[in-house]
């Protein structure tokens, strides 16, 4: 009796919601936004209705297709860090970007972190109008308004960080392409022309994107690999290449900072006349951590090295003497245990300092990859006996801690760009 | 015409004998009456390089005159230029890995074939060539391998082939590795050159300088000469100070002011200017300190110049030395005047190296003693033998003057 009313209720409450059907039909090359919108209604309505939603799989355009079938996937590998996709509603006149920041930071999943830069941004009155949005893409909104920039941080943090553009500059930032979906945002941030004249021919130019993302707290995406280009047409429709490696006779020699962009940068080669992109698809892959793991020290003698540690990594806090007259400082040396150094390269991990009087708490670090253990630093403590090198009393750790993301999954993500200005040559 | 074929049937036969007999023989010709003969020998044993130092240095003991005088400047010219890496080669159809142990026994230059292509054939023949000519001609005959030049070391690697524009002078070679045009929302537009400096190992460079005079597009655009003031620089300063004694010194030019060439020129018809190399052909060791990671070395406080080492860490392939050093500012002033005083580090396999950081003037810098810290980036396996504050006494310098044209722009 209790089961067929329970039954009744389902059919119920489904006859109001579209179908799988419907909501696919709604998927096509035209539309991109509305089309990302209907794959996430459909990943919410795979929970109770997986079998209608994978029936609907072969009826959508290829690219699309593939989408709606990872995020299938990553929904069930990810669990709670694949982020809820909630849509908002922000309007009203005469709102401030504090009041809509307010109001946005209720949603669930969004957790917003404006200090210290608070008095910094333009928060002069603007009628809002946010109607069936992401809330990650009110959030990004907001900030332009406030002449804010926001990315997410290295350290994968707990909360949404809004920073100013900077003491004094009243511009806004330059306006930017954004892709959006459920609790992503992708934008471009950066457009470099690059010609490489190498002798071989006539060369061509390159362009290359470099993009920013900004994510929910709920995924916290420690580092991003494997950019995987599927579509880039030009405005006259001509298929766009990925950019070739560049060859050179002086390997590792660069006069210019020239590295890759972070988090990540496409390079695409362009044919003669060639200013828009008009479709850009592309898969990239956030790494997302199963815990952020934490060691701790808080004992210490002086002139002693100490040691924690578990199963993945060994932990050194040891005192050093530098070379310069003034540089006794102390050591942080982690060594993995299982995975070699070598893979660990570019994964972010945080020390945290408490001092037993005021002094910087903590700083960020990426693994490098080379040798067999990591170190980090810091020369406002000593271990070590004696005076302080200012002839007063030296300042001492109470507690070193080390947080390291470990159990890493992949998230991919899926991007759609359409229309994207490449700038004139200047 | 006698006089010739004379000089041949001596060249000859000096070719025939055993090397020490061949350097003697070709110093007792230096004292020939005959001009010819005395030059023949001169450029002889400038080939002969370093090995011909020693008797050499006897030589000059005991000689007087125009004799030592040639025996002089036969001494600083290999000094300054070190022994010219020359490869003469007969191979039909052998695999690279072969030809490269060969280039390598002959130079002792390094030369690292890629494993994909180690067991490829091909024919070079080269008689007194030096070994980037050799290098270069081999890759320019099979079309897609090519060379680098990384860690101290030639690579061959599959690549399509790419030639180079180059000027050999002096056994030396300057080349040009690429043009870097970029632009974006940050950067208005400029054009920068990479290149480099091939050397005989062991030449004491001091420091080189490259001047553009011109880098003109088809459009009329010279880049080197706009109204707001243009130029090149390098990307190290008005001088690039090699870190190393060894073969390659890479530089970058960067334009003075962010200019490119015109955005409808085809191509850059001419790229014109010259390299200055100021090489050090005599250099006086001030004082030094044999194996100095063994131990911590103090500096007599009398003791000028000195030297001491109170502590070093050494991290992979950087090694960070805190040392003391004093030297006279009367003393030292002239020679500082003609390249800085230098601190050398002296490695095992016979190579030097040059602090990438290391205060070498004003002069009087010494005199106060206070620590400095030097930091050299050093191979993680090289052992130091040796660290010398070195002046250069005296100077020779070279000019290599190029113009490339006719470079495709799209």
């Amino acid at each position: 009796m209790r089961g067929s009313i329970l039954f009744l209720l389902l059919i119920l409450t489904q006859a109001g919601d579209p179908s799988a059907r419907e909501t696919a039909d709604l998927i096509s090359d035209r539309d991109p936004i509305k089309s990302f919108k209907a794959i996430s209604a459909l990943v919410d309505m795979s929970e109770s209705r997986r079998g209608e939603v994978e029936r609907e799989l072969t009826r959508l355009p290829t690219f699309y297709r593939e989408v709606l079938e990872s995020e299938l996937k990553a929904r069930a590998a990810l669990g709670s860090s694949f982020g809820r996709g909630a849509r908002v509603n922000l309007n009203g006149a005469g709102k401030t970007v504090w009041t809509c920041f307010e109001e946005l930071a209720r949603t669930p999943g969004m957790r917003i972190d404006f200090q210290p830069w608070k008095d910094r941004l333009v928060d002069a009155p603007f009628d809002a109008d946010f109607k069936d949005v992401w809330a990650i893409e009110a959030f990004v909104r907001l900030c332009e308004r406030a002449h804010a920039i926001t990315h997410t941080w290295v350290w994968p943090d707990d909360k949404l960080r809004v920073s100013s553009t900077g003491n004094g500059m009243g511009a806004p930032p330059a306006p930017r392409p954004w892709f959006f979906y459920r609790n992503i945002a992708v934008g471009l941030d950066l457009v470099k022309w690059r010609k490489i004249v190498d002798f071989t021919g006539r060369p061509d130019w390159v362009v290359r994107l470099a993009f920013r993302t900004v994510l929910s707290p709920e995924t916290k995406a420690v580092k991003w690999t494997h950019v995987r280009l599927i579509e880039a047409i030009a405005e006259g429709g001509q298929a766009l290449s990925l950019a070739q490696e560049e060859d050179t006779a002086m390997p590792g020699f660069e006069s210019l900072e020239s590295r890759s962009y972070q988090p990540f940068e496409i390079g695409l080669r362009l044919p003669e006349g060639v200013r828009k992109i008009a479709r850009l698809r592309f898969c990239v892959t956030a790494r997302i951590p199963a815990e952020i793991r934490r060691y701790e020290v808080d004992q210490f003698s002086a002139g002693r090295t100490v040691k924690t540690g578990d199963e993945l990594y060994d932990i050194f806090v040891r005192p050093e003497e530098g070379l310069e007259p003034t540089s006794d400082y102390v050591s942080v040396r982690i060594r993995p245990k299982k995975t070699p150094h070598s893979q660990l390269a570019g994964l972010p991990f945080r020390v945290l300092y408490k001092f037993d009087r005021p002094g910087p708490g903590g700083s960020g670090y990426e693994f490098t990859g080379q040798g067999d253990e990591m170190m980090a630093q810091t020369g406002w403590c000593t271990l070590r006996d004696g005076p302080w090198f200012d002839g007063g009393k030296p300042r001492r750790p109470l507690k070193v801690e080390v947080e390291i993301p470990v159990g890493l999954r992949d998230r991919p993500v899926y991007v759609e760009f359409r229309d994207v200005p490449l700038g004139p040559v200047r | 015409m006698l006089r010739l074929i004379g000089l041949g049937f001596c060249l000859l036969l000096v070719g025939a004998q055993d090397p020490a007999d061949k350097v003697k023989a070709l110093i007792e010709k230096l004292g020939s009456d005959d001009i010819e003969v005395r030059a023949a020998a001169q450029k002889e044993l400038t080939i002969v390089g370093r090995p011909a130092l020693p008797a050499l240095n006897k030589s000059l003991a005991s000689a007087s005159g125009e004799h030592k005088q040639q025996l002089q400047v036969v001494i600083e010219q290999i000094t300054a230029f070190g022994t010219p890496p020359l490869i003469t080669l007969e191979a039909q159809d052998r695999p690279l890995r072969e030809i490269a142990g060969d280039l390598e026994r002959q130079t002792g230059i390094p030369v690292r074939i890629d494993g994909a292509i180690a067991e490829v054939k091909v024919s070079v023949a080269a008689r007194r060539a030096t070994i980037w000519k050799v290098v270069e001609d081999l890759c320019r005959a099979h079309g897609v391998v090519m060379y680098r030049f990384a860690n101290d070391t030639i690579e061959i690697y599959p690549s399509k082939f790419r030639p180079l524009p180059c000027v050999d002078q002096a056994g030396m070679r300057f080349f040009i590795d690429r043009f870097i045009w970029e632009s974006g929302n940050l950067i208005p537009g400029l054009i920068r050159v990479h290149g480099g400096l091939l050397m005989p190992p062991g030449a004491r460079v001091l420091w080189m300088q490259l001047t553009v005079e011109e880098l003109t597009d088809d459009t009329g655009k010279n880049v080197a000469e706009l109204p707001q003031g243009g130029g090149y620089f390098m990307s190290s300063g008005d001088r690039y100070l090699p870190h190393s004694r060894r073969f390659f010194f890479p530089a970058a030019f960067h334009p003075v002011v962010q200019c490119a060439p015109s955005l409808e020129a085809v191509k850059i018809v001419r790229f014109r200017g010259s390299v200055r190399v100021r090489l050090a052909s005599v250099e006086r060791v001030l004082t030094a300190i044999r194996d100095p990671l063994d131990r911590p070395s103090t500096p007599s406080p009398d003791a000028s110049p000195c030297l001491g080492i109170d502590r070093w860490d050494r991290n992979g392939g950087h090694l960070r030395i805190r040392l003391t050093a004093g030297w006279d500012k009367e003393d030292t002033e002239a020679l500082a005047s003609k390249g800085g005083l230098n601190l050398y580090l002296r490695l095992k396999d016979g190579h030097w190296m040059t602090p990438q950081y290391w205060i070498s003037g004003p002069a009087d810098r010494g005199a106060d003693r206070k620590p400095i810290i030097a930091d050299f980036n050093i191979p993680p396996d090289a052992v130091p033998t040796s660290l010398e504050l070195v002046a250069p006494e005296s100077v020779v310098e070279v000019q290599i003057p190029f113009e490339f044209k006719d470079i495709p722009l799209r």
